[in-house]
């Protein structure tokens, strides 16, 4: 009972904060509007990790994401016209990002795409929350067997349910935000998260299978 | 039972709502005690569980960012687009603004030509009866014909011929502009000049 009240109060918490950070988005790009540089900034400084973090999920190497990134902001600062809602400014720009990126990928083809490549560098700093590492015993630390495992089943699942893997599992974004990003339904990012996770358990049985 | 060896879409998709807290208590606690009697459906529970895990634990894995350097960069390439921006726009309107300046220069040089003495001050184009004189004819008369015309006529020399055209005669025509004026001008012109 307790536990639920907590959580319950977390929610509200959270729907809370999410509503101020909407408010002070607004803000910023009202006054970015008017050629307020000094607000552009704030929003860059508030989204600028996440940008580059869902990009370099999206292309797996961080020169490429660093950079996605950068035309990302450019581009919402060229279009900040056509933001129908400012308080979404947040969600609006993680489109850009990851539309970006996605194209950059298709750009630069699966066969000379080294995805995923740069993910394996400190592949040491890859472990459960409970502090194990992910590697095997005997895997080479730069370049376990798991960490491989993952980037290629990550990068051999159909682009929505990659995207929407990516946004809601691994950069913990809530549903309703990422159905927004991906311009689809809730149901559907449930839909495409859940064939993602079944095909990863497919493909990493061998890793995950505790016997 | 393994998810490996059965495609349990339906086992599968049970745990799966198990773990992301999307069933109602009556089902939880359903699947809970399965999952302390079913060994493989246990093992199925802990291998999303570590799925789960390891997706969470990549999220860790970010490239470094220098914060300070990423806004600097972001406002500098905002600051690179609009002179860019600008010459773009230039590029685009660059010839046709200079086809009106031009034109504007030369009608402002025309305006102030015609008025300045000893230009055209006293020329004048004018729609105008125009009656063409073709030489006498044969029994005597003169062979005339008319047409309106836009006929250039000079006051400052009525009497010397009116230039009506370029020099491609292939005959030279008397024109005469009648009404014109205070007395009717006579000028050449060539039949070719199209006024005609």
């Amino acid at each position: 009972m307790s536990d639920s009240v907590n959580t319950q109060s977390d929610a509200a918490d959270a729907a809370e904060a999410a509503r101020q950070r909407g408010l002070e988005d607004a803000q910023w790009v009202a006054d970015a509007r008017t050629g307020n540089q000094d607000a552009f900034d704030r929003l860059v400084e508030r989204y600028h990790r996440r940008a580059v973090s869902v990009a370099y999920r999206l292309l797996g190497n961080a020169e490429d994401a660093r950079d996605a990134a950068q035309d990302a902001f450019l581009r919402a600062y060229r279009n900040l016209a056509t933001l129908e809602d400012p308080r979404r400014f947040g969600g609006w720009l993680m489109r850009i990002v990851t539309n970006l990126s996605l194209n950059l990928r298709r750009a630069r083809g699966r066969a000379a795409n080294p995805a995923g490549d740069e993910l394996l560098m400190g592949e040491e700093r890859l472990r459960t929350p409970s502090g194990a590492s992910l590697s095997q015993p005997g895997d080479n630390p730069e370049t376990g067997e798991l960490a491989i495992a993952i980037r290629r089943a990550l990068d051999e699942l159909p682009e929505k349910q990659r995207v929407a893997l990516v946004l809601f599992s691994i950069e913990g974004l809530p549903q309703k935000e990422v159905a927004e990003i991906m311009n689809c339904t809730v149901e559907l990012v449930k839909w495409n998260v859940f064939q993602a996770r079944k095909a990863l358990r497919r493909a990493l049985a061998d890793h995950l299978d505790g016997d | 039972m393994t998810f490996r060896d059965q495609d349990n879409d339906a086992q599968f998709a049970r745990l799966d709502a198990y773990l992301n807290g999307a069933l109602e208590e009556s089902e939880r606690a359903a699947i809970a005690q399965e999952l302390a009697s079913d060994a493989a459906l246990r093992r199925e529970h802990d291998a999303l569980i570590r799925l789960e895990e390891v997706l969470r634990a990549s999220a860790k894995h970010v490239p470094a960012i220098d914060s300070h350097a990423f806004i600097a960069e972001a406002r500098r390439r905002r600051a690179a687009e609009s002179p860019r921006g600008l010459r773009l726009v230039w590029r685009r309107l660059a010839a046709p603004l200079a086809a009106a300046a031009v034109l504007a220069l030369a009608v402002t040089a025309g305006l102030l030509w015609s008025r300045t003495p000893g230009g055209a001050q006293d020329a004048t184009t004018t729609s105008a009866l125009v009656t063409i004189e073709r030489g006498p004819r044969a029994n005597g008369g003169v062979n005339r014909a008319e047409s309106h015309a836009l006929v250039q006529v000079s006051h400052a020399a009525p009497d010397s011929a009116a230039e009506m055209g370029p020099p491609m005669a292939r005959r030279t025509l008397i024109v005469t502009v009648a009404g014109h004026a205070q007395q009717p001008i006579r000028g050449q012109a060539d039949e070719d000049a199209g006024y005609f």
